[in-house]
């Protein structure tokens, strides 16, 4: 079943010198299964943030069709340092999706605590506010508001590009358990092919509006037929076996 | 011989919490011609670090300890004598060259001033054709074209090339540079990378190399030290350290990088 569906995505913007057009997104289609990690790679300008925006209805593409039949839409950003309102307590913050949904308060109080534990963060994190919070908490926090609504299809934009490697690690397993556990979608943008590689099933590479290679996770990654596939992967450097 | 010998180096500072130990009894010795790394991740010190290796730090930092460039205990020259090496024998490349270039002066005139602040008045009088060379060094396609660009007009990996352009333009002995490829895309970083080994390979410079990416640390370094809260933990060749991490926070971070590879 297809959760996500794009067929011959546009999208421009006008230029910074107002001369010309950008093409952010320049005839994208692809489909993305349901409970399957969709993996979306890139540099800088690539426009993979512009199509999640689109997928996920905060842009409109100029032509192009989007079909997107999960039920409930979430999405978890880049910096939780600007994603969390920094006059809302952490309660407000995980149960305002609930809120709007005008669910009893027995119920919000109910979810908010298994997001709490599902992100694992202590019970008095509710009562704080973001701020005092490390960044890898605060992306917890983020995830915590993303699942307590209980969502079909996340949108993941680099979602630990943020944070320190060790805690990349941990919040990138934890993305990882919801997923399988929950049968989530997810469009897993990132500009790091590892991140992409640990959770993704599927890849698409995009480059300058446009996706240049798309597959299976393996393939991309040990036999990629594109050269600026292989221009992204013989780009990482390499710790591990380290050789002198 | 010793470029840089750093000993016991403290920078604290006093804040309404009470006393925060940014630094905290850091001691290494960069030799002539080494490229010493630093690893650790944020917060860990690295960059203040740096900072008071210039004496860079603003009051009301305390820093203690003992920081010798060539013999001489920089903590302890005057502030006239240390603007005199700040920018020309020590040099610093920083992670983000948007906000290290002033928006309102083209690239040639910013490069200028490094020239006037520190050279000869025959150098002086030839700044322009200087500046045009020390771009061609790091091979910027058109030189002429950049010298009258504005910041806004290059892309972050341009920029990156101006500032270490900038800071080789006076022929320093010690260059630091503080995650010079953070900012960029990873092609962009493999690039600059690149330029960066040809400019150890020619000049022989003493380089303090500040990174949270191992993967940098492991491309460009000879010895390495590791450092967590404000002190190293290990230091040591390159290759023991990576190949044989003996401190379990070495090893933590070792292994978050494996799981990811």
């Amino acid at each position: 079943m297809t959760i996500v569906k794009c067929e011959n995505i546009k999208k421009f913007f006008p230029s910074q010198k107002g001369t010309g057009l950008v093409k952010a997104v320049d005839g994208v289609s692809l489909e993305i299964k349901k409970g399957r990690a969709f993996g979306l790679v890139g540099e800088s300008g690539s426009g993979k943030t512009t199509l999640g925006k689109i997928m996920l209805g905060i842009l409109r593409p100029d032509s192009g069709k989007v079909i997107v039949t999960a039920k409930r839409t979430q999405a978890i950003f880049q910096d939780p340092h600007n994603s969390l309102d920094p006059k809302m307590k952490i309660f407000d913050i995980i149960s305002e999706g609930l809120v709007l949904k005008k669910e009893p308060r027995d119920s919000i109080i109910k979810k908010v605590d298994e997001a709490l534990e599902l992100v694992r963060l202590p019970r008095n994190a509710l009562n704080k506010y973001p701020h005092q919070f490390s960044g890898g908490e605060r992306q917890r926090i983020a995830i915590g508001r993303a699942v307590v609504t209980h969502p079909e299809f996340i949108v993941c934009d680099e979602p630990v590009s943020s944070l320190d490697v060790t805690i990349q690690l941990q919040i990138l397993n934890l993305l990882k358990d919801i997923q399988k556990r929950f049968s989530i979608t997810y469009l897993f943008i990132s500009h790091d092919l590892r991140a992409v590689k640990f959770i993704c099933d599927e890849i698409a590479v995009m480059r300058e509006g446009k996706i240049v290679e798309e597959g299976v996770t393996e393939d991309i990654y040990f036999s990629p037929k594109d050269p600026y596939t292989r221009l992204l992967l013989s780009s990482i450097l390499d710790v591990y076996p380290f050789k002198t | 011989m010793d470029t840089l010998k750093i000993n016991n180096l403290k920078t604290y500072f006093h804040t309404k919490e009470g006393l925060v130990k940014a630094v905290d009894g850091v001691s290494f010795n960069i030799k002539k011609g080494e490229v010493f790394g630093l690893v650790g991740e944020s917060g860990s010190g690295k960059t203040l670090t740096a900072l008071s290796t210039l004496k860079l730090v603003p009051a009301p930092a305390e820093i203690g300890g003992e920081v010798f460039f060539n013999g001489a205990d920089i903590l302890k020259m005057s502030e006239a004598y240390l603007r005199g090496i700040r920018g020309s024998k020590i040099a610093i490349v920083f992670q983000e060259p948007s906000t290290s270039l002033d928006p309102v002066f083209t690239i040639g005139y910013q490069m200028m001033e490094a020239i006037y602040a520190h050279r000869s008045p025959e150098d002086r009088s030839r700044a322009r054709k200087i500046v045009l060379g020390y771009l061609e060094r790091v091979h910027m396609p058109d030189p002429a074209r950049i010298f009258h660009n504005y910041p806004h007009q290059l892309s972050g990996g341009t920029k990156q090339r101006v500032m270490i352009a900038m800071a080789l333009i006076n022929s320093p002995e010690l260059l630091i540079l503080d995650e010079p490829t953070t900012a960029l895309d990873v092609t962009i970083q493999a690039q600059i990378l690149d330029l960066l080994d040809e400019i150890i390979e020619k000049e022989k410079l003493s380089i303090l190399f500040i990174s949270h990416d191992l993967g940098i640390i492991a491309r460009m370094c000879d010895r390495v030290a590791v450092m967590y809260k404000g002190r190293l933990v290990e230091m040591g060749d390159k290759a023991d350290i990576l190949n044989d991490p003996k401190e379990p926070y070495t090893r933590s971070l070792l292994e978050s990088v494996k799981a990811l590879a």
